[in-house]
């Protein structure tokens, strides 16, 4: 008896981890033990209740870093929708620019506003083509909505066009319906006046005014705008006649340059 | 004797309590310190082999328990053996060198890392190289880091103390 006492203390270390070795795999093939679960469920339940204030904590720390998280997506997704939206109204302009160029008879070449111009005297914009491109003074700038204005100034790749809403700019004119001939210059905005036109003339509000293609420089029938007052009651020969372009001259980014005259014109 | 036993059980606690707190907020693509492993380690080396065994086991179980583990039973083997070998430790910090000693504790931490999970991954389809490398390494370096840092503060001739 007292040699197996002896055994027992002289092992007791290694019996006692044999034992804890031995409990351990017990418990580890009775996890799936119902009571083992049960058990395991209540020292959870006591464990939570001393986590749960320092989850919440970090739940709040976590709340905090996913809020400029998505703060920071937010911003980025709202500068996407804004590129998408303005994608789209390129697209739109385009379309209608790539219309107007196969649909006009005119030789025309799509050109982009990079400046505009900065001087008080001249009303202007630098457009993206050149000499290289085939571009001399003098030669009319239009879209599809209308006239524009004309090329002032040639680079090698770059020009600038002097607007239809320059004070210096005359643009020879007249009525689609009547053929009452006028020069058109600008007042404010986008109000112009046609002068020169009798009172004798048959001129109405509504009537589209056109190019009257009297100049070298822009051919006959391209669109200027529409009368919006014509009056009698002024003083003199001539009607008092305010026109409003049909070009948005605040929203121009695109133009079309016409290289030469009408083809059928220069045929004839 | 009682009051030193309670000392270990108070310090016990406030690591187990550090584990379940301090290590999530510490850990590095999901690797977390064990702090148990560092305490078992500090018992046994300072009480011997059946201190070690029994705060091993029972520290080691409390800590399956309050991780949620998948299993329970892991950590309390993984931990007994842990500080049985620490055990062997007690009172030679003036017959061996520190640097064998400090060199069996970082084999200890290498092998309970290893064992526990070993048995852990044992039945999933991982290889052991992933485990290797993913799991065994980086917990037992970052568990040796941890304790490496806890020497400056507990120091090694822990005998003294």
């Amino acid at each position: 008896m007292s040699f197996l006492h002896d055994i027992l203390y002289r092992f007791r270390e290694y019996l006692l981890l044999i034992f804890a070795v031995l409990i351990s795999f017990i418990i580890i093939f009775s996890n799936d033990n119902p009571q083992v679960n049960a058990f395991r469920g209540k020292m959870l339940d006591i464990f939570s209740f001393v986590q749960e204030p320092l989850l919440e904590l970090e739940r709040l720390d976590n709340l905090e870093k996913e809020n400029m998280l998505l703060r920071e997506q937010l911003v980025e997704l709202s500068i996407r929708v804004q590129q998408q939206k303005e994608a789209v109204l390129e697209n739109q302009r385009l379309r209608k620019l790539l219309r107007f160029q196969v649909e006009s008879k005119l030789d025309v070449i799509p050109a982009k506003i990079i400046n505009r111009g900065s001087s008080t005297l001249v009303n202007s914009v630098t457009i993206n083509l050149g000499t290289n491109d085939g571009l001399k003074e003098n030669q009319a700038v239009v879209i599809s909505e209308g006239v524009v204005g004309k090329v002032i100034i040639t680079g090698e790749a770059s020009s600038v066009v002097q607007l239809l809403t320059d004070v210096n700019f005359r643009l020879s004119v007249k009525t689609r319906r009547t053929r009452a001939n006028g020069i058109l210059l600008w007042q404010y905005e986008n109000i112009c006046i046609m002068d020169n036109v009798p009172k004798t003339l048959d001129v109405q509000v509504g009537d589209t005014i056109i190019t009257s293609g009297y100049s070298d420089i822009f051919p006959e029938g391209l669109q200027v705008g529409k009368v919006t007052q014509a009056s009698n009651d002024v003083p003199g020969y001539h009607k008092q006649i305010r026109v409003e372009t049909f070009v948005n001259f605040n929203e121009l980014e695109e133009v079309f340059v016409v290289l030469q005259r009408p083809r059928v014109e220069l045929a004839s | 004797m009682i009051q030193r036993i309670l000392q270990y059980v108070g310090i016990g606690i406030v690591l187990l309590f550090f584990q379940l707190t301090l290590a999530n907020w510490i850990r590095i693509a999901g690797i977390k310190p064990d702090f148990i492993m560092l305490f078992v380690l500090f018992v046994g080396y300072r009480e011997g082999k059946i201190a070690g065994i029994l705060f091993g086991f029972i520290f080691g179980l409390l800590q399956d328990i309050s991780a949620a583990s998948a299993f329970i039973g892991i950590s309390s083997l993984i931990k007994s053996i842990v500080g049985f070998g620490a055990g062997f430790l007690k009172g030679k910090f003036h017959v061996v060198n520190p640097f064998i000693l400090y060199a069996i504790a970082v084999l200890l931490i290498f092998v309970g890392t290893l064992l526990y999970f070993g048995i852990y991954y044992a039945a999933s389809s991982i290889s052991f190289g992933t485990m290797l490398q993913q799991l065994i390494l980086p917990s037992f370096l970052y568990t040796l880091i941890i304790g490496s840092l806890l020497l400056f503060i507990v120091p090694i001739d822990v005998e003294r103390l």
